[in-house]
């Protein structure tokens, strides 16, 4: 009895009542479903929407029993995208494109669910990840070359992205995230020390030491695979953007910065020379009214779908997003805005920048120098990629074929994501 | 500064990176959604608007006894709109995916569609619901039965069959030819067999202009009698009765006065009965240039006429300047530069069986929204008052003796039972191996007329022969179901 009441006093009561303003989000999304798509099943997408919210609860629980003093806002931030996500998904589903999308979503949420405890559960101490950082460098090293060598292209283009297995398509991409954070933040803490000692100098110009330049020759050689062998140019800036976060909270210098930034651009640039796709690209991103009817037909659709949703937007089901192509991956977010308007889109931003900074927090907060770089790049991977995808959407820069984390449809997307959000609210928890 | 510190600062300012980051994308956000919004959403590359046509109910078409004649139906969520008498498709028009609409699709398109805001809390809420949009009702002064009528009687071949109440300008049957199937509008390759030089996109009944040969003598007959240069009673005789006539060095033969053999004395009610137009020219000359055009303007020549689709102007001469008496002589029978469409002249027909006052004509009876408040019930109105109620009786006996007179060149127009008035036509083109245009105006029953009907043949020959008798079948089948 008093080991019951003890339990009841560790309920987590803020991620509760957090939780409740999802659970209103979802019953007001689910009701408008209902009564503006009577294409869908009332009662399958009630359903749904109902098992989404129990997913979260018992993870809600789970934490008050496993992990009690964990970060209480980062679950109910999630909940809240991934709600308005399956909202997204299953008003698409009316398009026959996206029909099974909607169930299969939920299928991956609720793995999703079970990887998050799951990460918590077997990852009681984040030192331990320490050791297998060499092995995530390499185990990463040969995913994005075994892709190379031995994936597919589901897209029916010739950049091999994934990896098939009887029907289920899994991107590695999606793992290396983590991979490349765990290996960022063990080595820059291991050389931590050297690092502020040893500093060359060439004229005036502060070189990093040569310690750093292993790593970043890496990620430098790391992007330019991605960029030239898959086109994922997505992908090339998010590993970079994961680097340059993590780099410059470990060392003092500015000068990294702006070096990694420098090297990057080289990349980009001899990218831009060497490789006529890269051209392509970057030709459809600066005049896309020219190529409105092909190669930015998406591109286009999309901001027409923005500019028809407006200030207010059309309604849940009351506008056209299935016209955009690929509107429940790449371009959830203007499916959002067109139906949820500005303050729809400007919500899911909002959302992200909660996110970010609940997870700089938890690095502020972190009990050593290892799990604070741990808590930067992961959080700085779902804050970044974020950024590239509407970014891309809304033309700050060219589009790119990541996912809005948490939000568009795809399984491996939302399983890697999950262990990011289970290794933070690990790193979160003082015992 | 210690470790944490300088950490702690660093880990701010990479959280002021990500304010400014998704900062710079909410701004983007507005100026998409919000400032550009304007130029986007009009895009003729933005499916939506395709979307919304597909979404409405369009509104049916009746005719005035509530026969439908248009309506949509929904095949597999897509609506699909029928016409159901072709023979309306010049009238009522299409209503493509691909060539917008014509017609009466086209003139009450907002109506059809239901964006005439009639109802605009009730059409929103049929959106909200994801409801199709209802459109608005047409009823139309067509009767369909003598549409059929007027279509079948009317035969093959280009021509124009007109029906009408004269006594409220109501249109009761419109047929021009050649025609098209508005249903197979959207059909492959349908379209562009639809541009040949016979326009059968052209409604010859409203856009047609055509010299009416002697069924203009109406207007000139009216004119005199009303400016009193003659009366029926006036006597002409040799050579202005008889011909040849030597105007401005062109000689009109003996063979215009359409006179039976030894006959060189008519009065102007016979010469109106016989189609002399050896009559005509000297009566044309005696009335003058300036009367005789005003008398034409009168019955809406050079006017423009108000009705639900637009009408070509109809006109006596290009350029009065360069009117001389040769150009009088020969536009008082409906030659020269004399050009009418078949709507004008059903005005001029119509005018003198409803006593001198011609109705505004039109075609579109009631607009009926969905929850059945009416938001147009077009009433009677006299648009001309053309002549005197005495002239238009006087012309409207020359009308009958032309009909039913011994010798009338409209004697194939007699129907048993009723009184038939009416004019022959038959207008030269010009041309060497072309046939003229065969027209007849009639109204019946003389004494309290209910139809007025306007026959044209294209290239058909003699009035006389060719358009009369199609009249009067016109009349004798719509007359009892007609009251």
């Amino acid at each position: 009895m008093t080991v019951a009441l003890a339990s009841l006093t560790r309920i987590r009561g803020y991620e509760y009542r957090l939780l409740l303003i999802v659970a209103a989000v979802l019953a007001v999304g689910g009701w408008l479903l209902v009564v503006n798509v009577p294409s869908l099943a009332p009662v399958h997408t009630i359903q749904e929407l109902a098992l989404l919210f129990g997913l979260y609860a018992l993870a809600s629980l789970f934490l008050s029993f496993r992990l009690p003093t964990a970060d209480q806002v980062l679950l109910p931030v999630v909940a809240l995208l991934t709600a308005i996500g399956l909202l997204s998904i299953r008003r698409l589903s009316t398009t026959v494109l996206y029909a099974s999308s909607a169930d299969r979503q939920v299928v991956w949420l609720a793995a999703g669910i079970v990887v998050l405890m799951a990460t918590i559960t077997l990852v009681p101490r984040l030192e331990n990840l320490k050791r297998y950082k060499y092995t995530a460098a390499v185990a990463g090293f040969l995913l994005i070359l075994g892709t190379i060598r031995f994936g597919v292209d589901i897209t029916g283009g010739p950049y091999r992205r994934w990896f098939g297995f009887h029907g289920i398509y899994f991107q590695p991409v999606e793992i290396l995230k983590v991979l490349v954070v765990i290996f960022y933040a063990a080595y820059l803490e291991e050389k931590r020390e050297v690092l502020s000692l040893a500093e060359f100098r060439l004229g005036r110009l502060r070189l990093p030491p040569l310690q750093y330049l292993g790593p970043l020759f890496l990620t430098w050689l790391l992007s330019l695979l991605l960029l030239t062998f898959q086109n994922d140019l997505g992908s090339a800036l998010l590993f970079f953007g994961i680097f340059l976060a993590m780099l410059y909270v470990a060392s003092e210098r500015r000068s990294y910065l702006w070096i990694g930034i420098g090297v990057f651009l080289v990349g980009v640039v001899l990218a831009f020379r060497l490789f006529p796709h890269v051209r392509q690209r970057a030709d459809i991103w600066l005049n896309p009214w020219r190529y409105a009817h092909d190669q930015a037909y998406q591109v286009v659709q999309g901001l027409i779908a923005l500019a028809n949703g407006g200030i207010v937007g059309s309604g849940l089901g009351q506008g056209h997003p299935g016209f955009v192509p690929v509107a429940n991956t790449d371009f959830i977010f203007t499916s959002i805005g067109e139906e949820l308007g500005l303050g729809g889109g400007m919500a899911v931003l909002g959302l992200f920048l909660v996110f970010a900074f609940r997870g700089l927090r938890i690095a502020a907060l972190a009990r050593d120098p290892f799990e604070r770089l741990m808590a930067v790049g992961l959080t700085s991977t779902l804050a970044i990629q974020a950024l590239v995808i509407v970014g891309g959407n809304l033309r700050l820069m060219p589009l790119t074929g990541v996912t809005l984390p948490f939000m568009s449809y795809g399984g491996s997307s939302l399983l890697a994501n999950f262990v990011i959000i289970g290794l933070l609210l690990r790193i979160s928890a003082h015992e | 500064m210690n470790e944490i510190d300088r950490s702690a600062s660093r880990l701010a300012r990479l959280g002021l990176f990500f304010v400014a980051a998704y900062v710079m994308l909410s701004g983007l956000l507005v100026y998409w959604q919000v400032i550009r919004a304007p130029n986007l959403i009009n895009r003729p590359d933005d499916p939506r608007l395709y979307a919304e046509q597909q979404a409405v109910h369009r509104g049916g078409i009746l005719d005035r006894r509530s026969t439908v004649l248009a309506r949509t139906t929904f095949q597999g969520g897509n609506p699909v709109r029928t016409l159901i008498d072709p023979s309306l498709s010049l009238l009522i028009g299409y209503h493509s995916q691909q060539y917008d609409n014509s017609g009466l699709e086209n003139a009450y398109n907002d109506y059809l569609n239901g964006a005439a805001a009639n109802q605009p809390l009730d059409n929103t809420l049929r959106r909200l619901l994801h409801q199709p949009v209802l459109g608005d009702k047409l009823q139309l002064t067509i009767d369909d039965r003598i549409q059929r009528i007027a279509d079948a009687a009317l035969g093959n071949g280009p021509g124009v069959a007109l029906v009408a109440d004269p006594r409220s300008g109501e249109i009761l049957a419109m047929v021009s030819k050649p025609s098209f199937d508005a249903n197979q509008i959207d059909q492959p390759g349908y379209w562009s067999s639809l541009q040949g030089e016979n326009s059968p996109l052209l409604n010859r009944a409203l856009d047609g202009r055509y010299p009416p040969g002697s069924t203009f003598k109406t207007v000139t007959l009216a004119a005199a009698l009303a400016n009193g240069t003659a009366t029926l009673s006036t006597l002409f005789s040799g050579q202005n009765a008889t011909g040849p006539l030597f105007i401005q060095g062109t000689t009109l033969p003996q063979s215009a006065s359409n006179l039976p053999p030894g006959l060189n004395q008519v009065t102007l009610a016979d010469a109106f009965k016989y189609s002399d137009n050896i009559v005509f020219a000297v009566l044309g000359q005696r009335l003058g240039a300036r009367k005789l055009i005003d008398g034409a303007g009168s019955f809406g020549f050079g006017q423009h006429i108000p009705f639900d689709l637009p009408v070509a102007p109809s006109q006596v001469t290009t350029n009065p300047n360069t009117f001389n008496q040769y150009d009088l002589a020969t536009s008082a029978f409906g030659q020269a530069d004399v050009l009418a469409t078949p709507l004008q002249l059903l005005l001029v027909d119509e005018a003198i069986a409803n006593g001198g006052t011609i109705m505004r004509p039109y075609v579109v009876k009631k607009i009926t929204a969905p929850n059945g408040e009416v938001l147009q019930d077009t009433q009677p109105s006299a648009w001309l008052q053309a002549i005197s109620p005495a002239v238009a009786a006087q012309v409207g006996q020359a009308m009958v003796t032309a009909v039913n007179g011994p010798g009338a060149s409209g004697y194939l127009a007699r129907l048993p039972g009723v009184t038939v008035a009416g004019k022959t036509g038959t207008a030269q083109l010009g041309g060497a191996n072309q046939q003229p245009d065969a027209w007849f105006m009639a109204y019946a029953p003389a004494k309290q007329p209910r139809l007025a009907v306007l026959v044209l043949k294209e290239q058909g020959g003699e009035g006389s022969t060719v358009a009369a008798p199609i009249a009067a079948q016109i009349l004798g089948q719509a007359l009892p179901l007609y009251h």
